[in-house]
């Protein structure tokens, strides 16, 4: 499993396709940093569209995906986070704007 | 009126739903379809069973053909007719070897039956789950030699007096020797030898030899002037022209293979036969209580693990390399029959000869017995892991059986899919009354057989004329199975056929009837000179296998079609419409409004455009005509977006493509299957959500207060948004989930409530 929540499915070619738009979108926003590859973008996008985004323990989480693992934990915890979560949740379209929009945010922090 | 059409058209089929829609929508917009299906493509020394039991080696079915299409009257297992043998020669295929040693090699896109559906060959993977059988029938009748056979062999060697019996047919006793033979034995022009290797063995074959053809062995050798006796020690040699031949003839032209008159014989032929070759061959090992054969060629035993599923004894072969080297000189392979009710079953109806080892089997039972036993397989499938999925590069000559009913068949062991179209299209035709042509092109079709031959009488006045009665150009449906097979004087005429619904004949240009042609093709076409035509139907179905849930259904209809076309000649069901009317509904397809949806068109081709997925302009254009026609299938005279999903018949120029296109579509477009997709994954975590608040509803603390006061607002929000997503389907399978999410919702939310109370 490349990602690091619970219950998503990885492998889904429309799971896949959320991401790639995800990071699409980051582009056109001017994300040339490189912040996110496609397994964090998935994630972004589940933390804000699932109602209750679960992660897997530290240590399933695949080598490598340790930062994403550190920066999904702790968006789930922002309290801005969860405001935005009013917004998204079960929204896949607002869930896309918005992942995007804080891949580009961070990116170009 | 459509909609009972679209039901009169789908009724006689099970899991077809879609190809009737297709068909209906084709028409609909005076269009034209090819199907495409996949090629279910193995190789020849795969072995197919026929539906009486008989096996055989697919390429003994094909031999001496070239590649091309063959009609054929082939009844395979599981019961279904198959029409039509493809012979196709491919660069890549994969061999796929399970566990157990069931080993098939096919084409990469050749389907196979997994635990998870089909699944293409070449995308199994390592621990995949595919589907084995763990019993097939077996035939009747046995096996007779032909006299002709007996004659060539009995004039070769003379006409001195010879008492000895000529066998008459392949029996028990002749196959308990073949077995003996095929583990033992070697032929030369003069003589048939065995390296018995033992007292016991040289013995059993002389008392066999003496019973097959009733001889006296020291004694026919002197009466004949033959000389059967024993060679040098571990060699016997029956030096018999006439055995020799006879073995010939039984054993056929490969000796890496099982005989095939064992493969058509009754299974206490093949019984006979089995147990002659584990006598010889095989062994118990008491240490591993199972019965083991070896042999360096894996081909003889993947032949035996089948003809043992006719006793309903499931076997593994493995590989075995001695002393852990790779050096291919040293491996060889085992068959293995263990666990007790396979044991049992074995000893039961194949067993051993001598006494010795059919005591140390039934030892072997005795232990397994007393260790309490294992469990069998109860139903005549079952599934193997993939152990292995090699690819393999060089040109192959593949077979596939074309099969209209039941799409799939017994391959070696495991389930092997083919697919079928023709049928729905006959059917709509009978249903409109319509003017129906079939047929099946391959290569060498002449344009005559199309188009009907030409007016001898007239050509003699000068007059260039066909005569077309029943022909394509005067038929209003037509079906063209393998119609990219076809040659380029074909494949032209076709072309302005399809486009402008003329036939350039000649001097003449003949204004057709034609309304839709289907075609059917088992690959997509690559070569240059068939793109034109590939192009120029507007929709491309790629049909998919039935799903296994559907197989039971399937058989029944099946059977039912197969009744109805005997004693009817055609499919029954009233006709609700006629071309007239069909004619008066494409008319309404032209006037459908579609203005609603052509912003969200536009879009979607710039994002398949994105995504690297090519729209000719004519498709493009073309696409608006399916639109409109699945408006008026849906009875509305107004496109909105739920009627883009034909997209995926537009589109799509692969099965590659399909799978992107049906991506895209799933997630840009409000379908019910969008909406029941984003249902489950809600449902999968509003269901974690239960089990994170049970876990913590006793526990009292401010941070699960909090906690849970945040999962309150989250459900709340989570509600709204299920109930508009079912307001917005009005779709009753989206209603039904929708409920069942709001149910687990409620119910968390209460027990959050109690909590907080």
């Amino acid at each position: 499993m490349p990602g690091v929540l619970k219950g998503v499915r990885y492998d889904d070619p429309v799971t896949i396709y959320r991401g790639e738009k995800v990071l699409k979108i980051a582009s056109k926003l001017g994300n040339e940093s490189g912040f996110a590859d496609l397994d964090l973008s998935i994630d972004i996008f589940y933390s804000l569209y699932l109602p209750f985004p679960v992660t897997i323990p530290l240590n399933e989480v695949p080598a490598g995906k340790e930062r994403n693992y550190f920066i999904i934990k702790e968006f789930i915890d922002l309290p801005d986070f969860n405001s935005l979560k009013l917004y998204t949740i079960a929204d896949s379209q607002l869930s896309t704007l918005v992942s995007a929009s804080l891949i580009h945010h961070i990116g170009s922090a | 009126m459509l909609r009972e059409f679209l039901k009169a058209l789908q009724a006689p089929f099970v899991g077809r739903g879609e190809e009737a829609r297709v068909v209906a929508l084709t028409l609909l917009a005076r269009e034209h379809t090819v199907f495409i299906g996949e090629p279910g493509c193995v190789s020849g020394d795969t072995i197919v069973s026929a539906s009486d039991g008989r096996l055989f080696y697919i390429d003994d079915v094909a031999r001496g053909l070239t590649p091309g299409v063959y009609y054929v009257d082939f009844w395979v297992f599981p019961h279904a007719r198959a029409d039509e043998l493809h012979v196709y020669e491919v660069l890549e295929t994969a061999e796929v070897i399970t566990r157990r040693g069931f080993s098939i090699r096919v084409t990469l896109n050749h389907p196979l039956m997994t635990d998870r559906g089909w699944v293409k060959a070449g995308r199994l993977k390592p621990g995949d789950r595919v589907r084995v059988f763990t019993k097939i029938p077996s035939p009747r009748g046995y096996v007779k030699i032909p006299r002709d056979v007996l004659r060539k062999a009995l004039a070769k060697q003379g006409n001195g007096s010879v008492d000895a019996k000529q066998p008459r047919l392949v029996d028990e006793e002749l196959a308990e020797l073949l077995g003996i033979f095929t583990a033992r034995g070697f032929l030369k022009p003069q003589y048939v030898g065995f390296n018995h290797g033992s007292r016991e063995l040289r013995e059993l074959v002389e008392r066999l030899v003496s019973g097959v053809f009733n001889v006296d062995v020291d004694r026919v050798a002197e009466l004949d002037s033959r000389r059967i006796r024993a060679g040098r020690v571990g060699t016997l040699r029956l030096n018999s022209q006439f055995m020799a031949d006879l073995f010939k003839w039984l054993n056929g032209y490969s000796s890496r293979r099982v005989s095939r008159w064992i493969l058509l014989s009754p299974k206490a032929v093949s019984a006979a036969f089995l147990r002659g070759l584990f006598e010889a061959a095989g062994e118990v090992s008491n240490q591993g209580c199972s019965v083991v054969l070896k042999d360096v060629d894996p081909g003889i035993l993947r032949a035996v693990q089948v003809l043992l599923l006719r006793h309903g004894v499931l076997s593994a072969i493995e590989e075995c390399v001695p002393g852990g080297t790779r050096k291919s000189v040293n491996k060889y392979f085992t068959l293995k029959v263990s666990g007790l009710e396979n044991l049992k079953r074995f000893v039961s109806e194949v067993g051993f000869i001598s006494r010795r080892k059919r005591e140390e089997a039934e030892s072997c039972i005795s232990l397994l017995l007393n260790k309490g036993g294992d469990p069998s397989p109860g139903s005549s499938t079952a599934f193997d892991e993939v152990r292995e999925v090699r690819i393999v590069r060089g040109l192959t000559r593949v077979y596939d059986f074309h099969i209209p009913a039941t799409h799939s068949f017994f391959t070696g062991g495991l389930l092997s899919h083919n697919t079928a179209k023709s049928a729905i299209v006959r059917r709509a035709a009978e249903l409109l009354n319509a003017r129906f042509f079939k047929y099946l092109l391959t290569r060498f079709t002449e344009p005559a057989e199309l188009f009907g031959p030409l007016d001898i009488k007239a050509l003699e006045d000068g007059k260039y004329v066909r005569l077309s009665r029943g022909k394509l150009p005067e038929a209003e449906i037509a079906f063209l199975d393998e119609i990219f097979k076809a040659n380029s004087a074909i494949l032209n005429a076709l072309n302005s056929l399809l486009q402008e619904r003329v036939l350039y004949d000649g001097y003449t240009e003949l204004v057709v009837p034609l309304w839709s042609l289907f075609g059917a093709s088992n690959e997509v076409p690559e070569e240059p000179e068939v793109a034109a035509l590939y192009d120029r139907f507007v929709i491309r179905h790629f049909v998919r296998p039935v799903a296994e849930d559907l197989w039971r259904d399937l058989l029944n209809k099946s059977w039912e079609i197969e009744r109805e076309l005997y004693y009817q000649g055609c499919l029954g069901g009233g006709k609700v419409m006629d071309m007239g009317d069909l004619r008066k509904f494409h008319k309404l397809v032209l006037s459908v409004n579609l203005e609603p949806v052509k912003t969200k068109l536009v879009k979607l081709f710039a994002v398949f455009e994105s995504r690297g997925v090519h729209v000719t302009d004519r498709r493009k254009g073309k696409s608006l005509k399916l639109i409109a026609a699945n408006a008026v299938l849906e009875g509305r005279g107004e496109a909105q977006e739920s009627d883009l999903i034909v997209l995926k018949y537009v589109v799509p120029k692969d099965w590659d493509e399909l799978e992107k296109v049906n991506t895209i579509l799933s997630e840009e477009l409000k379908t019910p299957y969008r909406y029941l997709r984003e249902l489950e994954e809600i449902k999968t975590n509003v269901r974690e959500v239960m089990n994170y608040v049970l876990s913590l509803q006793n526990i009292e603390s401010r941070f699960v207060e909090m906690r849970f006061r945040q999962i309150l607002r989250d459900l709340e929000i989570t509600r709204d948004r299920v109930v508009s997503l079912m307001l917005e389907s009005r779709d009753p399978g989206v209603e039904r989930l929708a409920g069942e999410v709001i149910a687990i919702i409620d119910s968390t939310a209460d027990t959050i409530r109690r909590r907080l109370r």
